[in-house]
């Protein structure tokens, strides 16, 4: 379908943790190197540290998209609670609703990009949670968390909902004890392949870029309306009918090397040519 | 592009629709959708900055329950003329292909698919209406597949067939389902209904295959035709929008001939012919929307709201496009908008 745009050059992908624990496994896989007080780079990935919750999340997204609005994606990644323990601590969930506890609004990410986990609507609360009835305000909201609807909006401001991504490790039942450092860490390590898979995917560009004509063509375009002294929107009008007859297939070398001879001395003539070039053009 | 979700890998459903009999046959033909409760298919549908042509590529369905409007005026852009008033229904908005000239890429903000499930509020809706209006006399013909290709998804849906049945009982109207599928065989276990007009858009091949993506081909469209006329269904052909492209002339006089030399005439109701027109907003959007579309390139008219071919162009197809169909079809059968 020709649609990936693969070779084009690529956005970096923002990646977003709450705490420096979740982040550390994740910059060292990626080989990231220390940017600035909590954010971390190379080519392809930027990763910034926010710090807990919702409005922190939301405020340290919108800063990395202001200072660098040119991301491909943007991925929330973290720990999640879960009230059930069926769910397997370590398991894997992509986020597909987040419930904002608070104001009781539902986001939508758009997933498009296939990956290999389960998916689970998540609970983004404003404190953290640890008891079990709270999850009853959703019962289809499995996991408990309390950031992705702050990045969720945050991200959405600047991406389209296919391009932002929420991916979570189930590491408590909302119990009172904190899993050590370690653990946690350790929890991340046994699913970074998993997570560079995904990752490539999502540092690829879904939409096609919008299509250009040969350069060499472009050039010659651009010298006609430059020679004939084109109004702006003689130029654009030219520029867009070049770009049909480019989709359409059709071989307009001739038409542009012919054109290049004509030299319109006064404003009816230039006029005439142009809806002559167009006409041809389009045909 | 296996990184992509497969189409329908995600079902969005309507906490109010999810019990609805036609839910449970969509569900059932996808056991290995993630089902996804939302209140409100605004909530999915509606989202902003959505990417249209990246939706396209991965499709998702949303189930939901049509809570009013169930019944429009007709649209300025079609062939009907003042002797049957038209009307049309959404029961289902996006298609589930991808045409270069849809008006639906600037309509919607988004590629998802909306199914409404709760059919028994359409047909309360309709009947209703029907018992309301003053002048009973003139026919009524009632598009139910208008924004979108109902019939291609019969297979899942069951729509169509409910609403055949639905025919069967109720009286003062019609109904026309427009396809682009070769989807008959799911409704051709029915007994054919004078009441209902299945209409088909035909294309030349050329035309089908640059401008007419996921489409069948128009062999299989023209066979489908064949075959809905042969078990005795009344038929429309449309040839609409035409889309005049290097050898067009030939192209569509070379369908015309390929699909009336084998036609059952009688079962011919008429046949439409049109050119491209799109209202001026859904223009402007789709051309955002789908930058790679060489339509969007074309120097189209721009008047009173409405983009289209210039006059000229207009009577030039729609008068070729007449002359060839005259050599098989009664003039009185022959629809054309310009
Ligand atoms: S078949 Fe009809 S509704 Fe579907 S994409 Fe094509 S023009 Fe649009």
């Amino acid at each position: 379908m020709g649609v990936l745009s693969e070779f084009k050059k690529k956005r970096p992908v923002l990646l977003v943790a709450a705490l420096p624990v979740e982040a550390r496994p994740l910059a060292s896989a990626l080989n990231l190197k220390f940017y600035s007080h909590g954010e971390y780079r190379n080519d392809k990935f930027t990763l910034i540290i926010t710090g807990v919750g919702r409005i922190a999340s939301a405020i340290s997204t919108t800063k990395a998209f202001c200072l660098n609005g040119d991301y491909e994606s943007a991925l929330n990644f973290g720990l999640c609670g879960s009230g059930d323990s069926k769910h397997e601590i370590g398991e894997m969930r992509y986020v597909n609703r987040i419930r904002e506890m608070c104001t009781g609004r539902d986001f939508f990410p758009d997933p498009l990009i296939s990956h290999q986990w389960k998916e689970s609507a998540i609970q983004c609360h404003d404190l953290p949670v640890q008891d079990r009835k709270v999850m009853n305000f959703d019962p289809l909201a499995e996991v408990v968390d309390m950031e992705s609807a702050g990045f969720f909006q945050a991200a959405a401001h600047f991406l389209p909902p296919h391009s932002i991504h929420c991916i979570k490790i189930v590491s408590d039942y909302l119990n009172v004890s904190k899993q050590s450092i370690k653990v946690i860490e350790d929890l991340i390590h046994l699913r970074i392949s998993e997570i560079s898979i995904f990752l490539e995917r999502i540092c690829r560009s879904v939409i096609i870029s919008p299509p250009k004509i040969p350069a060499n063509f472009q050039e010659s375009v651009d010298a006609i309306s430059k020679s004939w002294r084109l109004t702006k929107t003689q130029a654009h009008k030219l520029n867009r009918t070049a770009i049909g007859a480019h989709l359409r297939g059709a071989d307009f070398g001739l038409i542009i090397d012919n054109s290049e001879q004509v030299q319109p001395t006064s404003k009816t003539d230039r006029n005439i040519a142009f809806r002559n070039l167009c006409r041809e053009l389009a045909q | 592009m296996n990184w992509l979700n497969k189409p329908f890998s995600h079902i969005y459903i309507e906490h109010g629709a999810k019990d609805y009999p036609t839910t449970i046959r969509i569900i059932e033909s996808f056991p290995r959708a993630e089902i996804i409760f939302i209140n409100n298919y605004k909530e999915v549908f509606n989202r902003r900055n959505q990417s249209f042509a990246a939706q396209k590529l991965s499709q998702k369905l949303i189930l939901a329950k049509k809570k009013s409007d169930y019944i429009y005026d007709g649209s300025h852009f079609v062939q009907e003329g003042d002797e049957v008033d038209y009307f049309y229904t959404a029961l289902m908005l996006n298609c589930l292909y991808d045409c270069s000239y849809c008006y639906l890429q600037g309509m919607f903000s988004s590629a998802n698919l909306v199914q409404f499930v709760n059919l028994e509020d359409y047909f309360s809706s309709i009947t209703d209406f029907i018992s309301k209006r003053e002048n009973k006399q003139k026919p009524v013909l009632l598009s139910i597949s208008h924004d979108c290709d109902l019939l291609a998804f019969e297979k899942v849906s069951g729509v169509c067939r409910e609403w055949i049945r639905f025919l069967e009982d109720h009286s003062g109207f019609d109904i026309e389902i427009r396809t682009k599928s070769a989807n008959f065989s799911a409704i051709q276990d029915l007994p054919p209904n004078d009441r209902v007009l299945l209409a088909w858009t035909l294309s030349p091949h050329a035309v089908g295959k640059s401008y007419e993506k996921g489409a069948p081909v128009t062999r299989r469209r023209i066979e489908d035709a064949l075959m809905a006329a042969s078990h005795g269904w009344g038929i429309r052909l449309c040839f609409d929008p035409v889309i005049p492209v290097e050898g067009w002339r030939e192209g569509y006089s070379d369908l015309i001939n390929e699909i009336f030399c084998k036609f059952p005439m009688e079962q011919l109701r008429d046949v439409t012919v049109g050119t491209f027109r799109m209202n001026g907003d859904y223009f402007r959007r789709m051309a955002q929307a789908r930058p790679t579309e060489e339509l969007v390139y074309r120097d189209f008219e721009h008047k009173n709201g409405v983009v289209s071919h210039t006059c000229d162009e207009r009577l030039e197809i729609n008068d070729f496009m007449t002359q060839q169909l005259l050599n098989y079809v009664p003039e009185d059968k022959i629809r054309t908008w310009s």
